[in-house]
């Protein structure tokens, strides 16, 4: 069992270094897209990645040769570390996953019986791969869904998610942040909700795993979903599922038809171990990663998870914030702009939302790109609630997120861009 | 010598994507030439097939094709944004037509 705080992952240190890109033979693209995934990766990413592929690619677990053992000792230490940094209490139930949208799927039908008898609480700021999976359930019966709308500034009130709990509710899915307004909702109230009325609760950490603290203790949460790719700063393919001590595996398969408070396994198959048991192990991790983990990935998210520990993660949120409050200054009260969500960027990871006067986003966007070489994303962000609640679908909004390695003077040459065009 | 038994050299002459939510397509021309659209001409050609919006980032031309209404919106390094269907090979054709190969 890992003690709580044992060891600080995230310690006072170093500025943020600046980097020059080559990307295809593209000089000086600025990259402001790091709600999709963050570029480019921490210093250090892809040469572990090339090493272990080079020197060490062996199957964890699956044998006990030096080389699986090293593998394993590697996928072992990188679990702990991130069920430190998240506040976790036991590092086993830190379950490898591809990518935040798989971890958000594995604990959706793990916790939920689907049998129509339960009720979920989520929230109109979902992205998709919390509304897809719920809404698939509620459209055939097994679950009964509802989705609690945010105000004009982007935030959900934990009492309205409250009033909607039933004696059915079993699960309540929030996300931590917007992936389209930047939004940072507070996890900590809503959890004491859940836990006040025995509800699970889910936190989508895709925008602020790696930059806004997470104490799955603190903040009462049950499962903590993330990906490895963004604030982490690893490489795509990578994320995980904290599944808190309120979910426990099935007992034995007999169990695996009945109802009851369990998570059920997601993927099945080999783990390495106890080969000749008919069904899977029942022991966290092992009981939800059947198949052999992406160990490239995780040697990857290993270096970056190294990278932010010698990063402090409240300058570089402040940082981002900096970054997100000059273009919201600058384009706010504007009339060739609109700006979407709060202005408090005290309450923002490094995303906002915007739209150019007589420009759909998606011609924006292409824009920026092609006269400015400015990577930013248009269109729905795979959000497609939030943009109807602020009156943007089906044209979408242009996103700007800044991240880890940008600064000032990308900002500054973005609102120059869109100055230019808004003309 | 040994004729390999998987013959894997296919290369995309051009992209096409449909946009996120959108009854829109993105067509990207995979040419590293460097080559810009020269939208002073395109204009002149698209104006008699609808009206025509230009500026120095894009052209941006509404065509009425079949009795079907499209906005085709381009771009200097010759990526287009077809709106109007969802479908990428109807996008091509809409572009291949009005714009060239």
């Amino acid at each position: 069992m890992l003690l709580k705080n044992e060891v600080r992952i995230l310690v006072p240190g170093v500025a943020s270094e600046r980097f020059d890109f080559n990307l295809f033979g593209i000089q000086a693209m600025i990259y402001l897209d790091n709600a999709a995934t963050s570029f480019p990766k921490a210093p250090g990413v892809g040469e572990a990645m090339a090493r272990f592929v080079g020197e060490q690619a062996a199957n964890p677990g699956r044998a006990g040769h030096y080389m699986a053992v090293a593998v394993e000792k590697m996928v072992e230490d990188l679990r702990f570390k991130l069920t430190q940094l998240f506040g976790g209490e036991d590092f086993h139930r830190l379950i490898f996953t591809l990518n935040g949208t798989d971890a958000l799927n594995m604990g959706i039908n793990g916790v939920l019986r689907k049998d129509g008898s339960e009720h979920v609480v989520t929230t109109a700021l979902e992205h998709n791969s919390v509304n897809r999976p719920l809404q698939a359930l509620a459209d055939m019966k097994l679950i009964e869904l509802t989705r609690v709308d945010f105000d004009q500034g982007g935030f959900i009130d934990p009492d309205d998610i409250r009033v909607r709990i039933q004696p059915n509710t079993k699960l309540i899915v929030l996300t931590h942040a917007s992936n389209v307004l930047g939004t940072i909702q507070d996890i900590k109230a809503v959890g004491a909700i859940a836990r006040e009325h025995d509800v699970l609760f889910l936190l989508d950490a895709a925008q602020t795993a790696g930059l806004v603290p997470i104490s799955i203790d603190q903040m009462k949460i049950d499962l903590l979903a993330f990906p490895g790719h963004k604030s982490l700063l690893g490489p795509t393919g990578t994320g995980g599922l904290y599944v808190g001590d309120r979910c426990p595996p099935l007992p034995n398969q007999q169990s695996s038809l009945a109802s009851g408070d369990v998570f059920r396994a997601w993927r099945e198959g080999g783990t390495g171990g106890d080969s000749s048991s008919p069904t899977q192990p029942t022991q966290y991790p092992f009981y939800l990663e059947g198949g052999t983990p992406n160990t490239v990935g995780i040697a990857g998210l290993a270096a970056s998870v190294d990278f932010l520990a010698s990063q402090h993660s409240a300058n570089v949120l402040r940082r981002e914030q900096v970054m997100i409050a000059t273009i919201i200054n600058q384009c706010d009260g504007d009339k060739r702009f609109t700006v979407y969500g709060s202005s408090d960027v005290s309450r923002h990871v490094g995303t906002v939302s915007i739209n150019i006067t007589g420009y759909d986003s998606a011609d924006a966007c292409s824009i920026l790109d092609d006269s400015f070489a400015i990577a930013v994303r248009s269109g729905l962000h795979c959000a497609p609630y939030v943009h109807r609640r602020m009156g943007t679908f089906p044209g979408g909004a242009l996103r700007i997120s800044p991240g880890h390695f940008n600064d000032q003077h990308d900002v500054e040459k973005v609102l120059t861009a869109l100055d230019e065009i808004a003309g | 010598m040994v004729a390999p038994d998987l013959v894997i050299d296919g290369k995309l002459g051009s992209s096409a994507t449909t946009l996120c939510g959108r009854n829109a397509v993105q067509l990207t021309r995979n040419s590293a030439d460097g080559h810009k659209l020269d939208f002073k001409d395109l204009a002149s050609r698209l104006r008699s097939h609808g009206h025509i919006q230009v500026n120095k980032f894009m052209l941006r031309a509404v065509i009425i094709d079949g009795g079907h209404p499209y906005e085709l919106t381009l771009f200097t390094d010759g990526r287009a944004i077809v709106k109007g269907t969802k479908q990428p090979e109807i996008a091509k054709s809409i572009y291949s037509k009005y714009v060239g190969g």
